[in-house]
């Protein structure tokens, strides 16, 4: 075996060799049949292993290319005759009756004479998603009683889109149009245009936003919007006055009231939960690549729970113990950061344990975030609430700190010691004015 | 005896499932294109998926089947699967055709997959070779699996998976190195018993 041929080989796979790497290469490829073969077969692993998983997203990005394209596909009219005369006719019958429908079947051209052009759409960009979300076109969102999805829109505005919820956006004469169809989203507007303000629509209710941020729910022929930031104005379709909503307020329009929107008490909004594990089922989440979830001494009213898996750290004196529990996604991310995001778990640390601490990985910082604290209360059942905010670049060099929007691709729970028990682990998301002041880790 | 370039009669010798997908695509119901994606985005990428740029891949694989929509109608109903990876194989040949006069660099790399995708149509040898390795990767210890998960199946660059790893950039290097060397050997071995 050789080793410079093995090595320049996967350089070459991985797109990482240099020209003066690649007539080495060739050098030692054509001066012996063993290196070919060799080098074949690297390829060949290789090869194999890339084949994995088609990438997340390709029906969509295909049919979304595909419904901008006015030529569609049809039977061409060209034949030739067919041996057997008897079944002429009732292939020519079929062949007509295809082209016929085909004919009628076809997309009109998206502008009339001139070069096709897919309609803009104002959600810029899917960034994020939990279960189950269908993206029908560029226009329309559904997510799942499990789904959720973040999307940029334009003019650097976000929408927090909720599970179970159908929504659609147009470019109307006066602004952008959200149909709100069913379900709940948070919007982050940014400044819309003083004469064009952006209008949610549900079967209820007008919403019109210049620059806020709000959360707007429609279930049940009612609609409710809770505005944190800014201000918005709401008026009932059916007629009977708008009302202004500022920051701190809430309203509700039902179908079945007459008049003006009501004012609702206000009340502090449910965090989103991003993900929830309770472990009940007695088995690890298949996102778990570390943990083993156990029954015993688990927290009261709890069956199972997580025990940290033994990692060896490297020291030069003697071999340290990390306890470590993670969940874990790259494709796609586990999740995109938000400020207002908070960890949540019961944890059991042992009396050694002197420290536990929370690492994420930042995809698209390349580094990982840390937060370590030092506990003062072990051998019991406590409570932590970690604000990722709060979690610092591990890089001593690196200052880029977690921006909203990078992707995380992994979440762990460590303890310096053993051993280290968690239940309850939750990833939930504040509104900004319902963060917790600190983060917290010896709460009962 | 169906004539081969008979478009009405080809259309008639369709099979259900699959290729009555197509027939109805080619009637005007554009939305089931979906379908024929969703089935055979595997078999393609399988193809696409062996060039050494994750980005110019999932190119590829969008390309494949926009050409594929757009010559639906030269489809003959002999395997829709095959004509699908023809086709991808020829955007991948002429990729890499390009890329190779552009700087010579690839050029080992298409003579390599030009003799692979002759061979891949003539014997199941490709079909053995993939059981080998998936049976080989079953075997692979802690930290060699979760790196080969990261780099190939989540398609991190090597830099991410060393600090998703919390090791550093060489010793990952390092560790892709023997592992991907390690199957191979051990795929030899399979590969020789079979």
């Amino acid at each position: 075996m050789n080793e410079r041929l093995d090595e320049l080989t996967l350089r070459l796979a991985d797109g990482l060799a240099t020209p003066d790497e690649d007539r080495e290469l060739e050098a030692m490829l054509a001066a012996d049949e063993r290196a070919r073969r060799d080098h074949g077969d690297l390829l060949d692993v290789d090869r194999m292993l890339r084949r994995g998983r088609p990438p997340v997203g390709t029906v969509d990005r295909v049919m979304a290319r595909v419904r901008t394209m006015t030529d569609v596909p049809r039977l061409p009219a060209r034949r030739r005759p067919v041996l057997r005369i008897w079944g002429a006719v009732g292939l020519l019958a079929a062949a007509a009756l295809l082209l016929f429908v085909g004919w009628r079947g076809r997309r009109p051209a998206l502008q009339a004479g001139g070069e096709a052009r897919a309609p803009e759409s104002p959600l810029v960009e899917l960034v994020g998603r939990r279960g189950t979300v269908n993206v029908r076109d560029a226009n329309r969102i559904e997510t799942a009683a499990d789904g959720a999805a973040t999307l940029r829109y334009r003019r650097d505005s976000r929408l927090e889109i909720g599970a179970g919820t159908s929504l659609s956006a147009v470019e109307g004469a006066s602004g952008d149009i959200l149909r709100l169809a069913h379900g709940s989203l948070t919007a982050f507007i940014a400044r819309q245009p003083a004469d064009r303000p952006l209008q949610i629509v549900t079967a209820e209710a007008r919403i019109e936003v210049l620059a806020a941020v709000l959360r707007v729910a429609a279930a049940g022929r009612a609609t409710s919007i809770a505005v944190t930031e800014g201000r918005a104005s709401i008026e009932r379709l059916s007629g009977g006055g708008r009302r202004e909503v500022a920051a701190g307020q809430q309203a509700l329009v039902t179908a079945d009231e007459r008049g003006g929107p009501a004012a609702a008490k206000p009340e502090a909004p449910e965090p989103a939960v991003v993900f929830s594990f309770d472990f009940e089922d007695g088995a690890l989440p298949r996102r778990f690549p570390q943990g083993h979830v156990v029954s015993e001494g688990c927290p009261p009213g709890s069956s199972h729970c997580v025990l940290g898996t033994l990692e060896a750290k490297s020291s030069p004196n003697a071999p340290i113990f990390d306890s470590a529990i993670g969940v874990e996604g790259y494709k796609p991310p586990l999740f995109h950061y938000a400020p207002g995001m908070v960890l949540e778990f019961d944890y059991w640390a042992g009396v050694a344990v002197r420290e536990i601490f929370v690492r994420a990985y930042d995809i698209d910082g390349v580094d990982n975030h840390k937060l370590y604290r030092g506990l003062r209360r072990t051998g019991t059942w406590a409570h932590a609430r970690i604000r990722l905010r709060d979690l610092q670049p591990s890089d001593a060099k690196n200052q880029r700190r977690l921006i909203e929007g990078d992707a995380i691709g992994n979440l762990y729970v460590l303890a310096a010691g053993q051993p280290l028990y968690v239940d309850n682990l939750r990833l939930l998301e504040y509104a900004p004015d319902q963060l917790p002041e600190s983060t917290s880790i010896d709460t009962e | 005896m169906v004539a081969r370039d008979d478009p009405t009669a080809a259309a008639a010798a369709l099979e259900p499932g699959v290729d009555d997908l197509v027939r109805r695509v080619l009637a005007g119901e554009t939305e089931r294109f979906a379908d024929i994606v969703r089935r055979h985005e595997r078999e393609v990428w399988a193809v696409v998926s062996a060039l050494p740029d994750p980005v110019l891949c999932e190119n590829l694989l969008q390309q494949t089947f926009v050409n594929a929509f757009e010559r639906l109608h030269q489809y003959r109903g002999d395997g829709l699967d095959l004509w699908l990876r023809r086709i991808a194989r020829n955007l991948v040949t002429d990729e890499l055709r390009r890329r190779a006069r552009e700087g010579e660099r690839l050029r080992h790399y298409a003579n390599y997959l030009a003799v692979r995708f002759e061979a891949e149509s003539t014997d199941d040898g490709e079909r053995e070779l993939a059981e080998a390795v998936r049976a080989c990767r079953e075997t692979l210890t802690s930290a060699p699996r979760r790196a080969v998960e990261l780099y190939y199946d989540d398609g991190l660059s090597l830099e991410r998976v060393a600090v998703a790893l919390g090791r550093t950039v060489v010793a990952t290097r390092q560790l892709l190195f023997r592992t991907r060397v390690a199957l191979r050997e051990c795929a030899r071995r399979r590969l020789a018993h079979t």
